[in-house]
């Protein structure tokens, strides 16, 4: 394609390339700093991450069906009991240096209310040593209450994570502790 | 000496439009309705467009290829891709990106590419959308196309996305933890996301078996999406010119070459990330979330993108009526349907219930984006937007050419091209765009009297109608149909494509064609005009 540009193009056309290539540069390399920015923070707090799914008694109330209810249903789907079947909730209490930190009632997850119990929840502390208290209590009638009192030392910028074993015993756990500090 | 007067031909004067019949009235107040579209944001926008084309000149201003350049570092990424994904592994993504990157042949170099083309990939699809803005290239029926874009470039976020995870480095964790965040406000999942992700647990192979599989079946969306983006566009621009192509590919591997992309430290779950990495052109919106919270972030990206969406539905449609054909006159050629940039032609059996086939144009009124092309692909002047047919230029032609003898007839595209001052003996008509105009026009103004025509067009691929340019080239030079009388001596013709920043030899041009019509200096005939003449009467 012709165009007036082209036809004057023998005479500058070595400085028009040179502009052409180092504009492009100057614009890939402004492109690529934008793709790798860095913020650096000033990070004054460590965090005690509370992270856990906790599997606590089921509760089930079993009826028989009528036989109005069995009536409705196609034959594969009749079943001897109508069970309905839900978790207990909870009560999470954290407290730092004997103060509540935070309260909160757990209940069970899914549409149903069928699914296993668990929190995710960040809590900002000042760097330094502390007692960390947990106490997890059932709201119902079943279930054992679950208590937790340990010490660690938080520095900036770090995250302690305070999570539950399978076998329901409370740990804090540290990058660079193996395994979990156990109370 | 010609007396000068200044003329700025965005907005012919006055007394340009005195004495003129109807139609050149109309043709005038059309290109009027274009150029009153002139928001500061075209200004500046032409600004910028204008300085590239000083540097890159038109012809490879990669401002008018932002389509192709997307395309093209699609394929670097698509290639260096390949590449990377023969060493990864998803049971160890961290290491298996470091091995690539410290021992693997080219590794740091193609993960540096792949880095680089996708943010450019985004830098150019952000161009492509304010180029298409400022042109109010997305009214109806070209809404379609532009939402269609705006949900291609969410594609490409998420593309983007799924392959930062995939390093899993801290500037994965910043995006995995802050997207977990976003995605725990939707009551989708009976667990919490963020807790998956940083609650202490390893994740398995299976969670970035899932980010590869999603990294390498988006692009197939991707494709289907482009497809669906030029579904109802002819000849779309799938590559910029070569030499753009090669410098662009040159100076990215150059880049890729002297600034490494750094790999971050990994993934550490007991530690803030600190300093925060985040990639401007994907996470945007990270950096907003500890100032405003995850909800308002949630809302804001919806808003962006529903504000992006359908931003062309905010704004008031200067709808013009669609093209009309005359049946009568039209002989089925098919041309207006091969030219019509947007597809709304179809070509349909005049009598179905005839044994003969004959064909007649139609006109899909809910495609036409009334850019009157197909006024001058009609031979037979049968079609066109009412009041600017070929007939109607055919007719305004011979009578304007009587009252201007001896003049030099300037068509105008009104869209890209920079204004200029010319001198007096010019007669200057500002046109919505070069592919309206039909070559019996031009044969008709220098039969009656015109000295010369000259048109100047938009580059070809900064038209706003998007093949106007081109098709008028090829009528006047390349036997397109309706092509330019062959009796007609080229020489009297002048064909310029130009944009802003191109003012200075657009006017050389001018001025030189106007004086190798006066023959006194024995002035320069353009090249392209030369070539052609000694082409067809050589």
């Amino acid at each position: 394609m012709k165009t007036p540009g082209s036809q004057r193009r023998s005479k500058g056309f070595p400085l028009r390339l040179l502009m052409a290539v180092g504009l492009g540069l100057i614009l890939l390399r402004g492109v690529s700093l934008l793709g790798e920015l860095r913020i650096a923070q000033n990070i004054p707090f460590a965090l005690l991450r509370v992270s856990f799914r906790f599997r606590p008694p089921l509760l089930e109330e079993c009826r028989l069906p009528t036989p109005a209810e069995q009536e409705k249903l196609p034959i594969h789907m009749r079943a001897k009991e109508i069970c309905n079947r839900r978790f207990t909730p909870y009560q999470l209490i954290v407290s730092i240096e004997g103060e509540k930190v935070l309260s909160r009632e757990l209940l069970p997850r899914g549409v149903q209310h069928d699914r296993p119990l668990g929190i995710f929840e960040d809590l900002s502390l000042a760097p330094g040593r502390h007692t960390i208290e947990v106490i997890l209590t059932p709201l119902g009638e079943r279930g054992e209450t679950l208590r937790f009192q340990g010490e660690a030392d938080f520095s900036p910028g770090e995250i302690i994570l305070l999570s539950l074993t399978d076998d329901h015993s409370f740990y804090l756990k540290k990058r660079d502790t193996k395994p979990a500090v156990r109370p | 000496m010609i007396p000068e007067r200044s003329l700025d031909i965005s907005q012919p004067e006055r007394d340009n439009l005195l004495g003129v019949p109807e139609t050149i009235r109309k043709m005038e107040s059309f290109g009027k309705e274009i150029a009153t579209e002139n928001p500061p944001s075209r200004g500046i926008y032409r600004s910028v467009r204008g300085l590239f084309n000083r540097i890159f000149s038109s012809t490879h201003n990669p401002l008018y290829f932002t389509g192709g350049m997307i395309i093209l570092f699609f394929l670097i990424l698509l290639l260096t891709g390949i590449y990377l994904f023969l060493f990864y592994h998803s049971s160890s993504p961290y290491e298996s990106v470091r091995y690539t990157v410290e021992r693997i042949p080219l590794g740091r170099w193609a993960r540096s590419l792949h880095r680089l083309s996708a943010d450019l990939l985004i830098f150019f699809v952000i161009l492509h959308a304010i180029q298409m803005g400022v042109q109010r290239r997305f009214f109806s029926p070209r809404f379609r196309t532009w939402f269609i874009g705006a949900l291609l470039l969410g594609m490409f976020l998420i593309e983007g996305w799924t392959g930062i995870v995939l390093v899993w480095d801290q500037e994965s964790q910043t995006l995995a933890f802050a997207f977990a965040e976003l995605l725990d406000l939707l009551p989708l999942f009976s667990d919490k996301i963020s807790r998956t992700i940083a609650g202490g647990e390893e994740l398995g192979a299976s969670f970035f078996f899932l980010f590869l599989f999603l990294h390498l079946a988006i692009p197939l969306i991707l494709l289907f999406l482009y497809w669906l983006h030029t579904l109802h566009l002819r000849s779309p621009a799938l590559f910029p010119t070569t030499p753009l192509a090669i410098g662009t590919i040159l100076a990215t591997g150059v880049i890729a070459i002297l600034f490494p992309s750094p790999l971050a430290p990994p993934f550490d779950p007991f530690r803030l990330p600190n300093p925060l990495r985040v990639d401007l052109w994907y996470d945007f919106w990270i950096p907003l979330l500890p100032l405003l919270g995850t909800p308002t972030v949630w809302g804001f990206l919806s808003g962006i993108f529903g504000f992006l969406a359908f931003f062309p539905k905010l704004l008031p449609h200067p709808r013009s009526s669609s093209a009309q054909v005359n049946e009568a006159l039209c002989t089925g050629c098919t041309q207006c349907a091969l030219d019509c940039p947007f597809l709304a032609i179809d070509m349909v059996t005049r009598d179905p219930s005839s044994s003969e086939r004959e064909l007649v144009a139609r006109v899909d009124p809910d495609l036409c984006a009334s850019c009157g092309i197909c006024a001058g692909s009609c031979a037979p002047m049968a079609m066109g937007i009412p009041g600017k047919t070929g007939r109607d230029q055919f007719r305004w032609s011979s009578s304007f050419a009587r009252s201007r003898r001896g003049k030099i007839v300037l068509f105008h595209c009104n869209g890209e091209t920079p204004s200029l001052t010319l001198p007096a003996d010019w007669e200057v008509i500002p046109i919505p765009c070069a592919g309206i105009l039909h070559t019996a026009t031009v044969h008709m103004l220098l039969r009656y009297g015109a000295r010369g025509v000259a048109i100047l067009a938009c580059p070809e691929r900064g038209c706003r109608e998007r093949l106007g340019s081109r098709w008028c080239k090829e009528r006047l030079f390349h036997g397109r149909e309706a092509e330019l009388h062959p009796r007609v001596d080229r020489s009297k013709i002048l064909f310029l494509q130009a944009g802003p920043g191109e003012k200075r030899e657009v006017r050389m041009a001018l001025l030189n064609f106007a004086q190798s019509l006066s023959g006194s200096r024995g002035g320069i005939p353009d090249p392209e005009t030369a070539c052609e003449r000694d082409r067809l009467f050589g």
